[in-house]
């Protein structure tokens, strides 16, 4: 009999929530996330990638991966509306401060549903990558007017 | 002109809380990107006020906003928090923080933190 623990809906749910929540409502871009599919247990991944683990009563990865120019939009709106066109060391601190907020939202959305989690600090990926887990991945796009962020969760209860 | 030290590890945040300072007028003390450096630039330069962020590498926040309080009891520090990070924050208060902020924060919040700390 197999004990492997499954994703459940409302953990993924929220935290597809947060990141949707921290672009529209905190960075004042329109997006919502379309249809997900299965990634499997790799995936190749955008130009950049935020790359978050979760500890906690539930365990696993969150990696969020977008073209370079959707990843300079969302550092100009960070920065209150400037036009970015490359990354500097502030525009990838930038980019890893978008990880810790969408990481922050999950957490506290996951704590609604009664899970208690923490997010190791944001790691950013440069170049395109072939990301491999053990696990599957679900994949959720987040369409927006500044480009698609694909938010890839693997997150399932920990094993006591 | 109050002197505020901005403590962060992330370079961008620091960058946006001296933004909405110098808008309002306010002197920058110093920046410290950790726990330790915060204690050390303290001890020197005696600010009027200090953000403080709670995850640094070295020494967390809470750590060095515990510290500070106990060499300056009237210490004014206002911490930086991520959201979801709720009971640290209740630690922080505990141990004499004056407020908090949640990111990602809008000025006008870090604003009327800052004016209710100092007024």
């Amino acid at each position: 009999m197999s004990s492997t623990p499954q994703m459940e809906a409302h953990h993924i749910n929220a935290i597809t929530s947060a990141a949707t929540t921290i672009v529209k409502q905190h960075l004042g871009i329109e997006a919502a996330v379309s249809k997900p599919f299965v990634s499997g247990k790799q995936f190749m991944s955008s130009d950049i990638s935020v790359v978050m683990g979760v500890n906690g009563t539930l365990e696993g990865q969150i990696i969020c991966t977008m073209k370079r120019e959707t990843a300079c939009s969302i550092v100009g709106s960070m920065m209150g509306g400037l036009e970015i066109n490359e990354l500097d060391e502030m525009g990838w601190s930038a980019v890893q401060e978008f990880g810790n907020w969408v990481a922050g939202k999950a957490a506290s959305e996951l704590s609604n549903v009664k899970e208690t989690i923490d997010i190791s600090p944001p790691v950013i990926n440069e170049g395109q990558s072939t990301f491999r887990m053990e696990k599957t991945f679900l994949t959720f796009p987040l369409g927006s007017d500044i480009g698609e962020i694909y938010i890839h969760v693997s997150v399932t209860p920990a094993k006591s | 002109m109050a002197s505020v030290l901005i403590v962060d590890d992330a370079s961008f945040m620091r960058m946006m809380i001296k933004d909405i300072l110098t808008k309002n007028d306010f002197e920058i003390a110093g920046e410290a990107s950790n726990g330790q450096e915060a204690v050390d630039m303290y001890n020197e330069l005696k600010p009027d006020l200090v953000t403080m962020d709670i995850t640094m590498p070295e020494k967390d926040g809470v750590v060095a906003l515990k510290e500070i309080q106990s060499n300056y009891p009237d210490a004014k520090i206002i911490m930086c928090s991520a959201m979801g990070q709720q009971s640290m924050v209740i630690d922080a208060i505990q141990a004499g923080a004056k407020d908090f902020i949640v990111k990602p924060f809008q000025a006008d919040r870090v604003m009327d933190a800052i004016n209710k700390v100092l007024g």
